[in-house]
Protein backbone atom coordinates (compact mmCIF):
# COMPACT_ATOMS: atom_id res chain seq x y z
CA UNK A 1 0.00 0.00 0.00
CA UNK A 2 1.15 3.15 -0.92
CA UNK A 3 1.52 6.10 1.95
CA UNK A 4 2.14 8.78 -0.49
CA UNK A 5 1.61 8.74 -4.18
CA UNK A 6 3.43 12.14 -5.88
CA UNK A 7 2.30 11.44 -9.67
CA UNK A 8 3.76 13.15 -12.21
CA UNK A 9 4.59 16.38 -10.92
CA UNK A 10 6.19 19.48 -12.27
CA UNK A 11 8.01 22.84 -11.00
CA UNK A 12 9.64 25.44 -11.95
CA UNK A 13 11.64 28.63 -10.73
CA UNK A 14 12.09 31.31 -12.23
CA UNK A 15 10.39 29.95 -15.70
CA UNK A 16 13.46 27.32 -15.23
CA UNK A 17 11.84 24.29 -14.74
CA UNK A 18 13.18 21.54 -11.75
CA UNK A 19 10.89 19.02 -12.36
CA UNK A 20 9.31 17.93 -15.59
CA UNK A 21 7.23 15.21 -14.67
CA UNK A 22 8.35 13.23 -11.33
CA UNK A 23 6.88 10.67 -9.86
CA UNK A 24 7.44 9.34 -6.28
CA UNK A 25 5.87 6.49 -4.40
CA UNK A 26 5.84 5.53 -0.80
CA UNK A 27 5.42 2.47 0.25
CA UNK A 28 4.06 1.58 3.81
CA UNK A 29 6.94 -0.33 5.81
CA UNK A 30 9.95 -0.02 3.07
CA UNK A 31 12.93 2.48 2.67
CA UNK A 32 12.68 4.07 -0.72
CA UNK A 33 15.80 6.13 -1.92
CA UNK A 34 15.69 9.08 -4.05
CA UNK A 35 18.76 8.79 -5.84
CA UNK A 36 20.40 11.48 -8.42
CA UNK A 37 22.88 13.69 -9.43
CA UNK A 38 23.63 16.93 -8.07
CA UNK A 39 20.47 19.57 -9.50
CA UNK A 40 18.19 16.77 -10.72
CA UNK A 41 15.47 18.23 -8.73
CA UNK A 42 15.55 15.30 -5.68
CA UNK A 43 15.30 18.25 -3.41
CA UNK A 44 12.60 19.67 -4.98
CA UNK A 45 10.69 16.59 -5.16
CA UNK A 46 10.77 15.55 -1.96
CA UNK A 47 9.68 19.31 -0.87
CA UNK A 48 6.76 18.78 -3.10
CA UNK A 49 6.07 15.80 -1.46
CA UNK A 50 6.30 17.53 1.91
CA UNK A 51 3.91 19.86 1.32
CA UNK A 52 7.29 22.58 1.41
CA UNK A 53 6.76 23.80 -2.28
CA UNK A 54 4.32 23.64 -4.01
CA UNK A 55 3.75 21.64 -7.62
CA UNK A 56 2.99 23.87 -10.58
CA UNK A 57 0.77 20.37 -12.20
CA UNK A 58 0.36 16.57 -10.78
CA UNK A 59 -1.21 15.11 -8.32
CA UNK A 60 0.06 13.75 -4.57
CA UNK A 61 -1.93 11.73 -2.47
CA UNK A 62 -1.75 10.85 1.24
CA UNK A 63 -3.03 7.16 1.84
CA UNK A 64 -5.23 7.69 -1.68
CA UNK A 65 -6.76 11.03 -0.71
CA UNK A 66 -6.02 14.13 -2.98
CA UNK A 67 -5.21 17.24 -0.78
CA UNK A 68 -5.95 20.67 -2.18
CA UNK A 69 -3.62 22.28 -1.13
CA UNK A 70 -0.84 19.96 1.09
CA UNK A 71 0.87 22.23 3.70
CA UNK A 72 4.06 20.51 5.75
CA UNK A 73 2.10 21.66 8.99
CA UNK A 74 -1.54 20.01 7.72
CA UNK A 75 0.71 16.88 6.66
CA UNK A 76 2.57 16.77 9.70
CA UNK A 77 -0.57 15.77 11.92
CA UNK A 78 -1.19 13.29 9.71
CA UNK A 79 2.11 11.83 10.17
CA UNK A 80 4.33 12.90 7.96
CA UNK A 81 7.72 14.09 8.75
CA UNK A 82 10.29 16.16 6.98
CA UNK A 83 14.18 16.22 7.13
CA UNK A 84 15.27 19.22 5.06
CA UNK A 85 19.15 19.65 3.93
CA UNK A 86 19.70 22.21 6.09
CA UNK A 87 19.18 22.17 10.30
CA UNK A 88 15.93 23.41 11.59
CA UNK A 89 16.57 23.00 15.26
CA UNK A 90 16.07 25.75 17.87
CA UNK A 91 19.32 26.95 18.48
CA UNK A 92 18.62 27.90 22.14
CA UNK A 93 17.05 24.43 22.76
CA UNK A 94 18.59 21.02 23.44
CA UNK A 95 18.47 17.65 21.60
CA UNK A 96 16.25 16.36 24.64
CA UNK A 97 13.58 19.52 24.86
CA UNK A 98 13.17 18.87 20.88
CA UNK A 99 12.54 15.42 21.41
CA UNK A 100 10.20 15.65 24.25
CA UNK A 101 8.14 18.42 21.99
CA UNK A 102 8.07 15.88 19.06
CA UNK A 103 7.04 12.62 21.22
CA UNK A 104 4.12 15.19 23.25
CA UNK A 105 1.45 12.29 22.27
CA UNK A 106 4.07 9.49 23.13
CA UNK A 107 5.95 10.59 25.99
CA UNK A 108 8.69 11.13 27.30
CA UNK A 109 9.56 7.39 26.96
CA UNK A 110 10.12 7.70 23.32
CA UNK A 111 12.03 10.62 23.90
CA UNK A 112 14.48 9.14 25.73
CA UNK A 113 14.46 6.09 23.51
CA UNK A 114 15.14 8.87 20.58
CA UNK A 115 18.11 9.99 22.21
CA UNK A 116 19.27 6.68 23.57
CA UNK A 117 19.35 4.95 19.83
CA UNK A 118 21.00 8.16 17.69
CA UNK A 119 23.67 8.07 20.48
CA UNK A 120 23.33 11.30 21.57
CA UNK A 121 23.21 10.44 25.45
CA UNK A 122 26.05 12.54 26.11
CA UNK A 123 24.89 15.76 24.28
CA UNK A 124 21.24 15.59 25.22
CA UNK A 125 21.32 18.36 27.38
CA UNK A 126 23.80 20.69 25.35
CA UNK A 127 22.11 23.50 23.36
CA UNK A 128 21.75 22.69 19.24
CA UNK A 129 23.66 26.10 18.51
CA UNK A 130 26.52 24.16 20.09
CA UNK A 131 26.58 21.17 18.61
CA UNK A 132 28.46 19.91 15.70
CA UNK A 133 26.99 19.21 12.03
CA UNK A 134 27.23 15.53 12.78
CA UNK A 135 25.56 15.85 16.32
CA UNK A 136 22.92 18.31 14.57
CA UNK A 137 21.86 15.70 12.33
CA UNK A 138 21.51 13.12 14.41
CA UNK A 139 19.17 15.22 16.97
CA UNK A 140 17.27 15.99 13.57
CA UNK A 141 16.80 12.21 13.45
CA UNK A 142 16.17 11.84 17.06
CA UNK A 143 13.11 14.13 16.99
CA UNK A 144 11.54 12.43 13.85
CA UNK A 145 12.45 9.47 15.70
CA UNK A 146 10.59 10.48 18.59
CA UNK A 147 7.91 11.82 16.54
CA UNK A 148 6.81 8.14 15.42
CA UNK A 149 5.79 9.05 12.05
CA UNK A 150 4.09 7.38 8.98
CA UNK A 151 5.72 8.55 6.44
CA UNK A 152 9.70 10.26 6.88
CA UNK A 153 10.84 12.53 4.29
CA UNK A 154 14.47 12.61 4.79
CA UNK A 155 17.01 14.86 2.77
CA UNK A 156 20.90 13.46 2.44
CA UNK A 157 20.17 12.81 6.41
CA UNK A 158 23.74 11.08 6.46
CA UNK A 159 25.20 14.63 5.47
CA UNK A 160 28.31 15.41 7.78
CA UNK A 161 27.39 12.39 9.98
CA UNK A 162 30.54 9.79 10.32
CA UNK A 163 30.53 6.31 9.45
CA UNK A 164 29.99 5.00 12.85
CA UNK A 165 26.99 7.19 13.14
CA UNK A 166 26.15 6.89 9.83
CA UNK A 167 25.03 3.13 10.48
CA UNK A 168 23.48 3.99 13.91
CA UNK A 169 21.08 6.06 12.21
CA UNK A 170 20.61 3.67 9.18
CA UNK A 171 20.07 1.47 12.29
CA UNK A 172 17.36 3.98 13.16
CA UNK A 173 15.68 4.42 9.43
CA UNK A 174 15.64 0.75 9.40
CA UNK A 175 13.62 0.33 12.38
CA UNK A 176 11.20 3.12 11.53
CA UNK A 177 10.71 1.29 8.32
CA UNK A 178 10.45 -1.95 10.31
CA UNK A 179 7.39 -0.35 12.45
CA UNK A 180 5.37 0.54 9.28
CA UNK A 181 6.84 3.90 8.30
CA UNK A 182 7.26 4.39 4.51
CA UNK A 183 11.09 6.08 4.74
CA UNK A 184 12.21 7.52 1.69
CA UNK A 185 16.01 8.59 1.48
CA UNK A 186 17.87 11.11 -0.64
CA UNK A 187 21.40 10.93 0.01
CA UNK A 188 24.94 10.24 -2.21
CA UNK A 189 26.32 7.58 -0.62
CA UNK A 190 25.33 4.73 -2.99
CA UNK A 191 26.65 1.53 -1.25
CA UNK A 192 24.47 2.15 1.49
CA UNK A 193 21.50 3.43 0.23
CA UNK A 194 21.51 0.56 -1.92
CA UNK A 195 22.47 -1.61 0.77
CA UNK A 196 19.46 -0.48 3.03
CA UNK A 197 17.10 0.37 0.42
CA UNK A 198 14.05 -1.72 -0.45
CA UNK A 199 13.28 0.57 -3.71
CA UNK A 200 15.44 2.66 -5.85
CA UNK A 201 13.81 6.04 -7.67
CA UNK A 202 16.37 7.63 -9.78
CA UNK A 203 16.05 11.07 -10.80
CA UNK A 204 17.27 12.36 -13.91
CA UNK A 205 17.25 16.41 -14.93
CA UNK A 206 13.72 16.60 -13.74
CA UNK A 207 11.88 13.23 -14.29
CA UNK A 208 11.91 9.81 -12.38
CA UNK A 209 12.53 6.22 -13.16
CA UNK A 210 11.49 3.94 -10.38
CA UNK A 211 14.23 1.20 -10.79
CA UNK A 212 12.79 -1.21 -8.03
CA UNK A 213 14.94 -3.47 -6.03
CA UNK A 214 18.02 -2.54 -5.25
CA UNK A 215 19.24 -5.56 -6.63
CA UNK A 216 17.18 -4.19 -10.28
CA UNK A 217 18.82 -0.90 -10.00
CA UNK A 218 22.62 -2.25 -10.43
CA UNK A 219 21.89 -3.50 -13.13
CA UNK A 220 20.37 -1.12 -15.04
CA UNK A 221 23.07 -0.09 -17.45
CA UNK A 222 22.26 3.50 -17.65
CA UNK A 223 21.70 4.17 -13.62
CA UNK A 224 25.44 2.24 -14.01
CA UNK A 225 26.65 4.64 -16.53
CA UNK A 226 25.18 7.95 -16.03
CA UNK A 227 25.17 7.86 -11.75
CA UNK A 228 26.85 5.37 -10.76
CA UNK A 229 29.63 5.97 -13.05
CA UNK A 230 30.69 2.15 -12.88
CA UNK A 231 31.25 -0.11 -16.33
CA UNK A 232 28.35 -1.47 -17.80
CA UNK A 233 27.18 -4.92 -16.51
CA UNK A 234 27.53 -6.50 -20.82
CA UNK B 1 -7.31 24.23 9.41
CA UNK B 2 -7.60 24.30 13.27
CA UNK B 3 -4.74 26.85 14.58
CA UNK B 4 -2.61 24.86 16.65
CA UNK B 5 -0.53 26.68 18.65
CA UNK B 6 3.52 25.58 19.45
CA UNK B 7 4.90 23.70 23.02
CA UNK B 8 5.57 26.20 25.87
CA UNK B 9 9.10 25.99 25.53
CA UNK B 10 8.43 27.34 21.83
CA UNK B 11 5.78 29.82 22.46
CA UNK B 12 7.81 31.12 24.97
CA UNK B 13 10.55 31.98 23.16
CA UNK B 14 8.78 33.28 20.27
CA UNK B 15 6.26 35.86 22.02
CA UNK B 16 10.21 36.93 24.22
CA UNK B 17 11.53 37.34 20.71
CA UNK B 18 8.42 38.90 19.75
CA UNK B 19 8.72 41.34 22.65
CA UNK B 20 12.07 42.52 21.79
CA UNK B 21 11.23 42.99 17.99
CA UNK B 22 8.55 45.20 18.59
CA UNK B 23 10.34 47.08 21.51
CA UNK B 24 13.02 47.65 18.85
CA UNK B 25 10.26 48.93 16.10
CA UNK B 26 8.74 51.48 19.00
CA UNK B 27 12.26 52.82 19.96
CA UNK B 28 13.22 53.56 16.45
CA UNK B 29 9.54 54.90 15.89
CA UNK B 30 10.11 57.10 18.95
CA UNK B 31 13.88 58.12 17.50
CA UNK B 32 12.44 59.08 14.40
CA UNK B 33 9.85 61.32 16.03
CA UNK B 34 12.32 62.81 18.47
CA UNK B 35 15.09 63.71 15.33
CA UNK B 36 11.93 65.37 13.66
CA UNK B 37 10.28 67.08 16.59
CA UNK B 38 10.88 70.16 14.60
CA UNK B 39 8.07 68.96 12.48
CA UNK B 40 5.72 66.55 14.12
CA UNK B 41 5.99 67.46 17.84
CA UNK B 42 7.49 65.43 20.68
CA UNK B 43 6.64 61.61 20.55
CA UNK B 44 4.23 60.50 23.06
CA UNK B 45 3.48 57.28 24.72
CA UNK B 46 -0.45 57.08 23.30
CA UNK B 47 -0.12 56.79 19.52
CA UNK B 48 -2.69 57.16 16.60
CA UNK B 49 -4.70 53.71 16.36
CA UNK B 50 -2.92 53.54 12.66
CA UNK B 51 0.42 53.38 13.50
CA UNK B 52 0.04 51.18 16.68
CA UNK B 53 -1.34 48.47 14.01
CA UNK B 54 1.27 49.42 11.58
CA UNK B 55 4.18 49.07 14.53
CA UNK B 56 2.23 45.05 15.55
CA UNK B 57 2.44 44.46 11.38
CA UNK B 58 5.58 45.28 11.06
CA UNK B 59 6.69 43.32 14.55
CA UNK B 60 4.63 40.00 13.01
CA UNK B 61 6.18 40.47 9.65
CA UNK B 62 9.67 40.68 11.34
CA UNK B 63 9.06 37.62 13.62
CA UNK B 64 7.73 35.58 10.33
CA UNK B 65 11.33 36.60 8.99
CA UNK B 66 13.11 35.63 11.66
CA UNK B 67 11.56 32.37 12.04
CA UNK B 68 12.11 31.66 8.50
CA UNK B 69 15.76 32.81 8.49
CA UNK B 70 16.58 30.69 11.02
CA UNK B 71 14.58 27.25 9.26
CA UNK B 72 13.01 27.09 12.37
CA UNK B 73 9.03 27.10 9.98
CA UNK B 74 10.07 24.16 9.24
CA UNK B 75 10.50 22.55 12.30
CA UNK B 76 7.29 24.18 13.72
CA UNK B 77 5.72 23.00 10.45
CA UNK B 78 7.24 19.14 11.32
CA UNK B 79 5.21 19.61 14.55
CA UNK B 80 2.14 20.86 13.50
CA UNK B 81 2.04 24.26 13.87
CA UNK B 82 1.39 26.56 10.94
CA UNK B 83 2.41 30.15 10.38
CA UNK B 84 -0.31 31.92 10.73
CA UNK B 85 -0.33 30.42 14.72
CA UNK B 86 3.26 32.06 14.75
CA UNK B 87 2.00 35.26 13.90
CA UNK B 88 -0.47 35.49 15.74
CA UNK B 89 1.80 34.43 18.75
CA UNK B 90 3.69 37.19 17.31
CA UNK B 91 1.28 40.20 17.91
CA UNK B 92 0.85 39.71 21.42
CA UNK B 93 3.61 41.36 22.65
CA UNK B 94 2.90 43.97 20.29
CA UNK B 95 -0.86 43.96 21.55
CA UNK B 96 0.24 44.01 25.55
CA UNK B 97 2.91 46.42 24.96
CA UNK B 98 0.64 49.42 23.16
CA UNK B 99 -1.75 48.75 26.14
CA UNK B 100 0.49 48.99 28.85
CA UNK B 101 1.83 51.79 26.77
CA UNK B 102 -1.90 53.46 26.64
CA UNK B 103 -2.28 53.07 30.38
CA UNK B 104 0.83 54.62 31.57
CA UNK B 105 0.28 57.82 29.07
CA UNK B 106 -1.01 61.07 31.04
Amino acid sequence: MNALDVDCVGKSFRGRPVLTSASLRAEVGTITALMGRNGSGKSTLLRVAAGVARADYGTIRYDGEVLARPSLARLARRGIFYLPQHAFLMRGLTPRQHCRMASSDAGEVAAEHAIIATGLTAVADRTAGSLSGGELRRAEVAMALARRPRILLADEPLREVAPYDAELLWSVFVRLAADGCAVIITGHDATALLAFADRVTWVVAGTSHDLGTPRDASENDAFRRDYLGVPLCH
Amino acid sequence: MPLTLPDLVIAKRLLVRAAVIWAGVRGCYALAVLLLAGVFGAPELRLPITTDVAIAALTVGLVLMEVKRCHEAILLANLGVPLTSVALLAAVPALVGTAILSALAP
